[in-house]
């Protein structure tokens, strides 16, 4: 008689496990933000920042893991291992990233694996040469590369925006990729110092994430087709129409959420609950001030938009992945 | 060079309130805990404890996290001196001589000499920090790769110093180390010794080789035995043994100071860090008379390698300090914690706040003596290990250290490499190939190859560029003077005694 209480209250018990999936069901546990990339970059920063105020809206903590290495490729991958039932969400700069997994280090992924939400935050790219070089304008360093020619170098951080950009800038000049001495980094940050510090002649890379070493750096020209407010300088494009150029302005990092796409494919309302809480967060005053003390963005563009800015951007960098050929 | 006024507003900001100092034990205890498990770092234990950082005031922060720094920075030399197990490319001198010299029932000394040469190496990166901060990070950003590259290969000539019996077998460790060093994804973007392994494509993790090649090894080696310290009158933890280990220290001051300086110096290189032990260790034993003694369990060995372990990360801080620009890991997360309280790094940041720049320093200064007495407490526990058994020791530490490994790497590359790697170094050892060579390649086997390329790519191939960097060209000078001078040195009573008709 108590054995057969006992059973059914184990039946009960574990019927009460299998309620059928709804908005309220999850998230149950808390979320684990995948960041790709080290400890201190633009991603894991901006990561640590949701996870302090969107487990309000979320009613679940946050938790961010880094998992670096291979240009996020080690870190994607892992992602990819991971159940799609949506307790693992990665934070990436997914272009230029992703594609380069993709097109250049032969990742076994594609970009349908992945459902994008939202590029909250595109960086652009931007021209500079440390304080102390003569230049005072692009042309000037683009004249003393064609007048010295394999004397001038530059810092990349190999397969990035910057990295293609400098490349398809010398190309269109007419100029070979002899034409300027090549320094290739282990990542950004080691390429900002060596900036800094003069190692290099000039580098071309992301505005936002280079404002920590502005103190040590004149800006050239921006990569956009039009001016910002942050630096008095020309679009680059402006700059070549006296040689009768100019250059694909690819975008820079553009940094999203990303979740399998088999997360919402298989679980639509729960992805709903996840960009329900994401855009609260965002209209949240207390994080955009978060945001903004460190110079980040929170921008909504939406699904559709995201995707159709990271589809623009892989079709950039195809076509010019040969450039940047190891 | 210091800033009076700053100075004094640091001084009123540290002593306004016993509060903020409430964290420092804390702070220290899981800097000390963290490395008690290979391959937890600090900057991971850092990144964990920086979801606390909103709720305390910035000083209390700062405070935090300086002493979970200097904890750190001693913590790791303690599994490096009783299990052989270097938790971090910075503990690798110590455990030349530390673990023979637990082996031979001297830990508690060790521990002791270990635990005062950290502390006098921190003191006197801070005090340099404290003299020259806004100096120093004006001469550390003008370093580049052509300077890293002669540090490097500095390094790289301790190979032939830690050859062992055979000369060529020595060398082939040191290329075999070299070469694993050069796996995975260059810095061009060519995948190389993959062998289609997507994870291989960051390279072989170091922790877990390091702790696979040195401590499985060794631990394979000890199972026949009882316990690590064979004499049993030995096998105590005594106190007065590693005050009597910390005095020692002072007995050395040319290589404590040596160690120091040398760790400051390197310590500025970005990347530097992982390195000075070695530096300082290769330079201890080429300036003794009887070099022989080292890897015995020569406490000279141990100060060497502590003090510039210490010292060196004082050139991390004068990078973030003075010019708001991280250089290793843990700096990169303090950055991230000042952003929470809304200060942004740059150059603008030692002009702005050069009262929080003193009031970090002076904190660092006071947690040393902290650590001096919290490390004491430590270690007196951590000694203990010596009484167990090694037949429930070797498993414990194994599982650990597989643990440990997995925590590092999150994935099952860590155990696996952990796995290979304790094979590979026990084979070396039963065929009397020097592991210690194998890891001073895998670690500079990296980092020297990417210093290569960068110089190369630099200068465009023109050898006259190396005349504009001053630097690395008094850097290479010292180099050849270092590994020429004891042969000129042995060389001229020998060409005395040829001329007199006697070849030895």
């Amino acid at each position: 008689m108590q054995r057969r209480q006992l059973l059914t209250a184990a039946a009960a018990l574990a019927a009460s496990h299998v309620v059928p999936a709804h908005a309220a069901s999850w998230p149950r546990r808390p979320v684990t933000i995948l960041v790709p990339f080290d400890v201190g970059g633009s991603a894991d920063r901006l990561a640590r920042g949701f996870a302090q105020y969107m487990p309000k809206y979320l009613g679940q903590p946050l938790t961010v893991v880094d998992r670096a290495g291979a240009g996020g490729l080690i870190g994607t991958t892992w992602f990819l291992q991971q159940p799609a039932d949506g307790y693992t969400v990665m934070l990436t700069p997914a272009t230029p990233f992703i594609p380069v997994n993709i097109l250049v280090t032969h990742a076994h992924y594609t970009l349908d694996s992945f459902t994008f939400v939202n590029a909250q935050w595109v960086d652009y790219t931007i021209l500079l040469v440390p304080k102390d070089r003569p230049w005072k304008t692009a042309a000037e360093l683009i004249d003393a590369i064609r007048a010295a020619p394999g004397k001038i170098s530059t810092g990349v951080d190999f397969g990035s925006v910057g990295h293609i950009t400098t490349m398809a800038l010398l190309d269109a000049l007419g100029l070979g990729p002899d034409a300027v001495r090549i320094v290739t980094f282990d990542g950004a940050g080691a390429m900002r110092t060596a900036l800094a510090g003069g190692q290099v002649d000039f580098n071309i890379g992301q505005a936002e994430g280079a404002a920590f070493i502005s103190g040590f750096v004149r800006p050239l020209a921006v990569f956009l087709d039009h001016r910002v407010p942050d630096y008095d300088v020309p679009p680059i494009n402006d700059v070549l129409k006296a040689y009768h150029v100019s250059v694909p302005l690819i975008n820079g990092s553009v940094r999203t959420f990303v979740f399998p796409a088999a997360f919402k494919a298989k679980h639509p309302d729960d992805y709903a609950t996840f960009v329900a809480a994401y855009r609260a967060t965002l209209d949240d005053p207390a994080f955009q001030k978060w945001l903004h003390d460190n110079q980040m963005a929170g921008d909504w563009v939406g699904e559709e938009r995201t995707a159709a800015i990271i589809r623009a951007n892989y079709d950039g960098l195809e076509k010019y992945k040969n450039l940047i050929k190891p | 060079m210091i800033d009076v006024h700053a100075l004094a507003a640091a001084v009123h900001l540290l002593g306004g309130s016993w509060q903020p100092w409430l964290v420092v034990l804390p702070g220290i205890l899981i800097g000390l805990a963290v490395h008690a498990v290979p391959g937890l770092t600090t900057s991971m234990a850092l990144a964990i404890c920086l979801p606390l950082i909103p709720y305390m005031d910035f000083l209390q922060a700062l405070i935090f996290m300086t002493a979970m720094y200097a904890g750190a920075l001693f913590g790791v030399a303690i599994p490096a001196i009783l299990l052989n197990v270097p938790g971090s490319a910075a503990a690798v001198g110590t455990t030349f001589d530390g673990f023979p010299m637990a082996q031979a029932g001297r830990h508690n000394e060790a521990l002791g000499l270990a635990l005062a040469a950290s502390c006098v190496g921190q003191v006197i990166a801070y005090l340099l920090l404290l003299c020259l901060a806004q100096p120093i990070a004006a001469f550390a950003i003008r370093l580049g790769p052509p300077e890293m590259l002669m540090v490097s290969l500095w390094g790289i000539t301790l190979i032939a110093r830690l050859r062992g019996r055979h000369m060529a077998r020595g060398l082939l460790a040191g290329v075999f180390g070299l070469l694993l060093g050069t796996v995975g994804l260059s810095v061009r973007g060519a995948a190389r010794g993959t062998f289609g392994f997507d994870l291989l494509l960051d390279g072989i993790p170091t922790v877990p080789a390091i702790v696979g090649l040195f401590a499985a090894a060794e631990l394979f080696n000890l199972v026949g035995r009882e316990y690590i310290v064979d004499d049993r009158t030995r096998r105590q933890v005594n106190a007065g043994r590693i005050l009597a280990g910390m005095r020692e220290t002072f007995r050395h001051p040319g290589t404590l100071l040596r160690g120091a300086l040398l760790g400051s110096g390197i310590g500025i290189l970005p990347g530097g860090h992982a390195i000075a032990n070695l530096l300082s260790y290769s330079e201890a034993r080429r300036a003794a008379k009887d070099p022989e003694r080292f890897g015995t369990g020569d406490p000279r060995g141990i100060i060497a390698a502590e003090s510039a372990n210490a010292s060196s990360e004082g050139g991390s801080m004068a990078t973030l300090l003075a010019l708001g620009i991280p250089t290793g890991g843990a700096t990169a997360v303090m950055l991230v914690a000042f952003g929470m309280h809304n200060i942004t790094g740059g150059p603008a940041f030692m002009r702005d706040h050069a009262d929080i720049v003193y009031a970090v320093i002076l904190s660092s200064l006071a947690q040393v003596v902290l650590l001096a007495a919290a490390g004491f407490g430590f270690i007196f526990i951590a000694g203990f290990v010596v009484k167990v058994r090694l037949r429930l020791l070797v498993p414990i530490v194994l599982a650990l250290a597989v643990i440990g490994s997995y925590a590092l790497a999150q994935n099952l590359a860590g155990p696996i490499t952990l796995a290979a790697f304790a094979v590979i170094g026990w084979l070396m050892q039963r065929f009397d190939y020097p592991v210690a060579a194998a890891v001073v390649g895998l670690l500079l086997g990296r980092l020297t190859e990417g210093a290569l390329l960068r110089t190369y790519q630099m200068s465009g191939g023109d050898i006259g560029f190396l005349l504009t960097r001053p630097i690395a060209l008094a850097i290479l000078l010292l180099l050849i003077g270092s590994i020429a001078l004891p042969y000129l040195r042995r060389g001229r009573p020998r060409l005395l005694e040829k001329r007199q008709g006697r070849i030895v």
